[in-house]
């Protein structure tokens, strides 16, 4: 969301500390993203272009933004409590919706992408299946709230899809990810759920 | 969570899975077919998505290699048919009367699909013996002292205490999205609940001594609420 429209946002939002705070997190969040959209435009630039790629340099800027937003949102959220404790009128403020709620619509939105992902990867040959279910697994790892691995399996992701398994390789191997392994697994879940389809099951009940 | 470590993994974990995956298909088919539905469909599904499902796709799919994942065989033959029969029971199963019993029926089903699961996942089948009745037999005796309602409480769950005892005994980490289990030994067999570094994963920790012997392993728990989960008073079977 631009800086713009958050401001608006903010603009009936009362105490000035307040408001900072949150246009604070807000300004994290979006130097997280930029960020992490140079890392991997970049990459895929290297790759594109057939030079060398220092995977060690890739992993250690995606780990240091990773780390940057940790350490600068848990320091904004601390603040941000500290102010609503002091002035606890002003969650009046916040949108009605809870932010968790809105959170886990947007890990759902994650896994279910990854579903569909896996459905699509199982479908093709390599290195198509490999680079989509690497995706798929970096989407599965945003919404179980592990960014750096799934920056990294991005990375790995783009790699095998420029035809640099040896790259792919040395990246999984910073986040303990066998390829293979993610491979069959997530194609045995799509082969399993079929055989249920094949026998008129749509879904299982809890 | 490490590389050679064993996992003992509950049915409703490798079924949360494939709940996943048969979950989008409305919108795989339309990603395909007709794009134009993609917003509704998109969101009818993230609707019925539950965040347990993508936790145990993304614990599993990291863990669980080639040989180190494990279901017991009680879970083969008891709780694989028992979900098999709830499809059945439920309408989304049907089986055309042609001979044989039903139970042979829903027991080839379950063979077939469990015969898939093992070639697929890699995921083995751990054989009992006497040793985890004894174990089990051990957490029995832990409630026996806590008086008759916690043994009741403790009997009525006998299925997955024998899967905790298995864990223990072999010491493997017990993998599960059973929150009433868990909670129910809370205090007494699991001690240490706290949230994991993966999003929706709790883990705690077990032990037990038995025969001079001290038993301990690590229990994963997949649910909704990790995070913010805590056991209650109630919850606990003594």
């Amino acid at each position: 969301m631009p800086q713009s429209v958050i401001e608006e946002l903010m603009k009936g939002v009362g105490e000035d500390e307040f408001r900072r705070l949150v246009l604070a997190l807000y300004d994290v969040l979006t130097g997280t993203y930029e960020g992490l959209y140079d890392l991997i435009k970049g990459f895929d630039e290297d790759l594109t272009r057939g030079v060398s790629v220092n995977v060690d340099e890739y992993y250690r800027e995606a780990a240091d933004i990773i780390r940057n937003m940790h350490v600068d949102t848990y320091y904004i959220i601390t603040k941000l409590n500290e102010a609503l404790s002091q002035h606890p009128e002003l969650l009046k403020a916040l949108p009605r919706t809870a932010s968790t709620q809105s959170l886990d619509a947007v890990n759902k939105m994650f896994g279910a992408a990854a579903g569909v992902l896996f459905r699509l990867a199982c479908g093709l040959e390599e290195p198509g299946r490999g680079a989509l279910v690497l995706l798929a697994e970096s989407y599965l790892d945003l919404a179980v709230n592990k960014p750096l691995d799934a920056i990294v399996l991005t990375l790995a992701s783009i790699a095998l899809a420029h035809g640099r398994g040896d790259v792919a390789e040395e990246l999984l191997r910073r986040v303990g990810v066998d390829l293979e392994g993610i491979i069959n697994f997530a194609c045995g879940a799509v082969e399993l759920a079929k055989f249920l389809e094949e026998h008129g099951i749509r879904s299982i009940p809890e | 969570m490490g590389n050679n470590e064993y996992y003992l993994v509950d049915a409703n974990v490798l079924f949360d899975v494939v709940r996943l995956v048969l979950m989008v298909n409305p919108l795989f088919e339309t990603v395909l077919g007709s794009p134009g539905d993609i917003e509704a469909i998109l969101m009818s599904v993230v609707n019925k998505i539950n965040k347990r499902w993508i936790a145990s796709f993304a614990f599993l799919s990291r863990e669980c290699r080639r040989g180190n994942c494990f279901i017991t065989e009680y879970t083969q033959r008891i709780e694989l048919p028992r979900v098999f029969t709830k499809l059945l029971l439920s309408g989304d199963l049907s089986i055309t009367r042609v001979g044989g019993s039903l139970f042979n029926k829903v027991e080839r089903l379950t063979e077939e699909w469990f015969r898939r699961a093992q070639s697929l996942f890699g995921i083995g089948v751990l054989g009992m013996d006497y040793s985890d009745y004894e174990v089990a037999r051990g957490i029995v005796r832990v409630y026996e002292k806590c008086g008759s309602r916690p043994l009741k409480r403790v009997l009525d769950n006998a299925m997955d205490v024998l899967l905790v005892a298995t864990a223990l005994n072999r010491g493997y980490n017990l993998v599960t999205t059973d929150k009433r289990l868990v909670c129910g030994l809370a205090n007494q067999v699991v001690t240490g609940l706290a949230q994991a570094p993966m999003g929706g994963v709790c883990q705690a920790d077990a032990g037990l001594g038995v025969g001079g012997r001290a038993l301990s392993t690590r229990v994963y728990l997949i649910h909704e609420q990790c995070g913010s989960l805590q056991c209650t008073r109630r919850e606990r079977w003594c």
